[in-house]
């Protein structure tokens, strides 16, 4: 079990290829969320639109962190405050009226 | 002789666009056999001649021909390339003047999904709402559209994958907020 706790080449491998698939997946959501608001001036995908942009944002500094072995203190209040920003998108554009 | 040519294959894509408005360029080449550069030039010539129009759809380039084609016509046919409103309209042609929740159990989507998109087709007046009662059902304008029309219209729909998914993007947040205004 201590590949577990112990990082391996391929764990960092695999997490390296999880960010990049994660990032594209955030683009294409970006893009499909630009389109819906193109197509329906839908006011909430405004939210949505920002939300997965930052989401891509996200995964892509955790990319960079981990393949560059970034860390300060700077990127342990970045991270949590990009977290919440994104759930907090989601839930203005779930209770949003218009 | 080769300027007789060019010429043949001009009629014919102007001809191929009067028969299939809404039609776009790879449409007319596979249609018509030709290469895409004699398609992508002479449409251009059409539309420099004032004979043909375009409007840009998604990925896609929609040919008109000229004073044909009115501006509602366009509108009514960029609703057609949504999936729900055109689902909406159709059901509505099937059914006459069906009822809100007929529509919502028809198309499996929540209620105020439906109101959102017959708001918006209300807005376009391409569909009235009546009041009946506690009921909303709701009618094409007759005016506005044939139900013929949007058949010959249909036939030269192509849905593409793209739009599909931006628009269940639409609905997963209408659902999520629940909003009946």
């Amino acid at each position: 079990m201590e590949f577990l706790t112990t990082e391996t080449p391929f764990l960092e491998l695999i997490e390296s290829i999880l960010y990049v698939i994660g990032t594209i997946f955030a683009a294409i959501l970006i893009a499909l969320s630009i389109s819906a608001y193109r197509n329906t001036r839908l006011r909430k995908l405004l939210y949505a639109i920002v939300a997965f942009l930052l989401f891509g944002i996200f995964l892509f500094y955790e990319f960079l962190e981990h393949s560059m072995s970034l860390e300060n203190t700077f990127t342990e209040i970045v991270i949590p405050f990009m977290g919440l920003s994104i759930l907090v998108l989601f839930f203005m554009a779930i209770v949003n009226k218009k | 002789m080769r300027k007789k040519t060019s010429n043949a294959n001009k009629e014919r894509i102007l001809q191929y666009i009067q028969n299939n408005p809404g039609c776009y360029l790879r449409q007319i080449r596979n249609e018509l056999d030709l290469s895409m550069g004699s398609v992508q030039y002479h449409s251009y010539q059409l539309q420099k001649g004032g004979k043909i129009t375009s409007m840009r759809q998604g990925l896609y380039k929609l040919h008109f021909q000229s004073g044909t084609f009115e501006d509602h016509e366009k509108i009514l046919l960029q609703v057609l390339n949504q999936e729900t409103p055109r689902e909406i309209i159709l059901f509505i042609i099937e059914q006459g003047d069906p009822t809100q929740t007929d529509v919502v159990k028809r198309l499996g989507i929540s209620a105020p999904s439906v109101n959102w998109h017959v708001k918006r087709l209300i807005e376009l007046n391409l569909v009235d709402e009546v009041r009946e009662g506690k009921y909303k059902r709701y009618r094409l304008r007759d005016d506005s559209i044939d139900s013929r029309y949007i058949e010959q219209l249909l036939k030269t729909h192509h849905p593409n994958l793209w739009n599909k998914w931006s628009n269940r993007l639409v609905e997963v947040f209408l659902s999520l907020s629940n909003d009946d205004k």
